[in-house]
């Protein structure tokens, strides 16, 4: 029962575009912008939650500290909090009356309604899957090999690089990927926060909210695409880790 | 607890499962930090809780081989070994070459491009060696390093770490099980019990003069504790918890111990009539062939007080020892000198 539940609307998408000529509706416009927004963005988006979502990731996997089941629940928060919600508290915060907003606004930046917002909104909605994914690769990389490196007269940061981060590796590009998928498919935050201007911040979820209205084969074109695209996402998640880790395994250094 | 180890000195502790050895050896390195004392290493204080000093471990002049290695599974065995140099700005190139020639001088010259993984136990085992000895520290941990090996590869390796302990300028700590590695590699043994040193001396201290009963079984002899009586005739007797045993005189007297070499008990199956002042009677307990080859048997009888003697597997089948059989045990009284 629960498999038709699922298997039917996607069934029921992919036979609604022949193959043939799904090519060439891709060609389309709309089509074509919102494929480009939606790569541009998502991609921005997915470096952000990277880079800032790395230290937040090793503090809550290696330290401990006061607080920290709340930090880790705060984390989690925007993986089930409505992402229309999230959207509102964006504009409160980085709107012109907003927290943050006003700071902006005295240096002349307005976020909201921007490309930035869209990789805001993306970054805020996206970086739980992150940062969840790569504090478990931390926690499983075992303390004896951080102590053997502290024993070979490595500190932290040598540590870090070379021992830390290269052994959990593979989790780092499951959660880099997993965030990366969640990014693309953002619509909440996004309509809420940056709106829907095609070419600026009309993502392909929003255009085929847009497009059902207007023009059908679009819309289902981009979604044929979004189901393609996520699918190989979980696909290449279950298939990649193990083989990159036997690979790394088995695999001796080429000559230098 | 408190000792001192001197450079091309073996300090060996030894003690039961969770004893405090391995502790003691992640204290040192700075892994684990005490609840109070102090550590120095030539004077430099590494450890001083009263005045706040801790040297983290990468700070530490210290190289620490763990019990499982450790060795880096997505390193090649060499950027193992060259893991110490390039975490201290050695280049990559100079790096590489010395992790190559220390390789070589634990016998492992064609694995260096080889993962941990395609690795013996014996090989991960002189890798991680190498590793620890390419920074030439001033101090190094090992951590029952032969116990995950096979026998053959254990004693080839012994013989290595005899070379590489007694080097100079290094002092060693070696935690083992192992008597024969105690004694082998140990220029002092300390006995841990409990989180306490019992015993510190070289091994053939500890063998002639055990001071509590898991030194004397660890070295495998016999430890008897009691009153000195010295009787009208001059003789002397050891009055045990239970039964006693006459001794040499050496003019002590009170409460001391006497270490008796199970090798100078004879068993005989009828009383034997001899010079050996010391004649006892009970049944066997229990028979126990000596490792690694059992060509000798380890024989523990109920006298009082208790005894066990070694004899050869050839004496214990003729004499058709078995548990429960009846024997007397033999052995001199001018062996026997008591100690405090």
């Amino acid at each position: 029962m629960l498999l038709c539940l699922f298997a039917l609307p996607l069934l029921a998408l992919l036979f609604r575009v022949p193959p043939a000529s799904l090519l060439q509706r891709l060609g389309q416009p709309v089509v074509l912008e919102a494929v480009r927004l939606s790569l541009l963005t998502t991609a921005a988006a997915t470096c952000l939650v990277v880079v800032l979502g790395l230290p937040v990731a090793y503090l809550v996997a290696m330290r401990s500290f006061p607080g920290k089941r709340m930090l880790e629940a705060l984390i989690d928060l925007p993986m089930v909090l409505p992402p229309t919600v999230a959207g509102v508290g964006l504009l409160l915060a980085f709107g012109r009356a907003g927290l943050a907003g006003r700071v902006l606004a005295a240096g002349g930046i307005s976020l909201p309604f921007t490309t930035a917002a869209v990789v805001l909104a993306q970054a805020f909605v996206a970086a739980p899957f992150f940062i969840t994914t790569a504090a478990a690769g931390f926690r499983e990389v075992e303390p004896r090999y951080l102590d053997a490196a502290a024993t070979l007269r490595a500190g932290p940061g040598f540590a870090l690089r070379h021992v830390l981060l290269p052994m959990s590796l593979p989790s780092l590009l499951a959660g880099a990927a997993m965030s990366w998928a969640r990014a693309l498919g953002e619509f909440g935050a996004t309509i809420t926060f940056a709106g829907n201007l095609p070419g600026r911040t009309q993502t392909m979820p929003l255009a085929v909210y847009i497009a059902l209205q207007t023009d059908l084969d679009a819309s289902v074109t981009l979604s044929v695409l979004l189901v393609l695209v996520s699918f190989s996402v979980l696909v290449l998640l279950r298939w990649a880790p193990g083989r990159l880790a036997s690979f790394r395994a088995r695999a001796p250094r080429p000559a230098s | 607890m408190s000792f001192e180890v001197a450079p091309a000195e073996t300090l060996v502790l030894v003690g039961e499962s969770g004893a405090g050895k391995t502790t003691v050896l992640r204290l040192l390195a700075g892994l684990d930090e005490p609840d109070a004392g102090s550590i120095r290493l030539w004077g430099e204080p590494y450890f001083e809780k009263n005045a706040g000093v801790s040297v983290p471990a990468w700070r530490r002049d210290i190289a620490y081989l763990s019990q499982d290695y450790a060795l880096f599974p997505h390193l090649s065995a060499g950027d193992n070994v060259a893991f110490g140099l390039r975490a201290n700005g050695v280049r990559a190139r100079d790096a590489r070459a010395r992790a190559v020639g220390a390789l070589e001088r634990v016998g492992l010259a064609d694995v260096t491009r080889h993962r941990p993984g395609q690795l013996s136990g014996g090989q991960q085992q002189r890798v991680a060696l190498a590793r620890a000895l390419v920074l030439e520290p001033s101090v190094l941990l090992l951590d029952e390093p032969l116990s995950a090996l096979d026998l053959r590869s254990r004693g080839e390796l012994r013989a290595e770490l005899r070379t590489v302990l007694h080097g100079p300028a290094r002092a060693s700590v070696y935690v083992t099980h192992n008597p024969v590695e105690a004694i082998a590699l140990g220029t002092r043994v300390a006995a841990i019990e409990a989180g306490h040193i019992t015993q510190i001396g070289t091994p053939d201290e500890l063998l002639r003069r055990p001071r509590t009963p898991y030194v004397a079984a660890f070295m495998g002899v016999n430890l008897l504790r009691g009153r000195l009586i010295r009787a009208a005739d001059g003789r002397a007797r050891l009055e045990t918890a239970a039964g006693s045993v006459a001794v040499a005189d050496t003019g002590e007297e009170g409460d001391l111990l006497v270490a008796l070499d199970p090798r100078d008990i004879t068993l005989h199956l009828d009383r034997p009539v001899g010079s050996a002042q010391n004649v006892l009677r009970g049944p066997i307990l229990e028979l126990r062939p000596e490792p690694p080859f059992g060509e000798r048997v380890r024989v523990a009888v109920q006298t009082e007080p208790p005894l066990v003697a070694e004899v050869t597997r050839y004496a214990a089948e003729s004499l058709r020892l078995q548990e429960g059989t009846p024997v007397w045990a033999a052995f001199k009284a001018t062996g026997l000198r008591p100690y405090r």
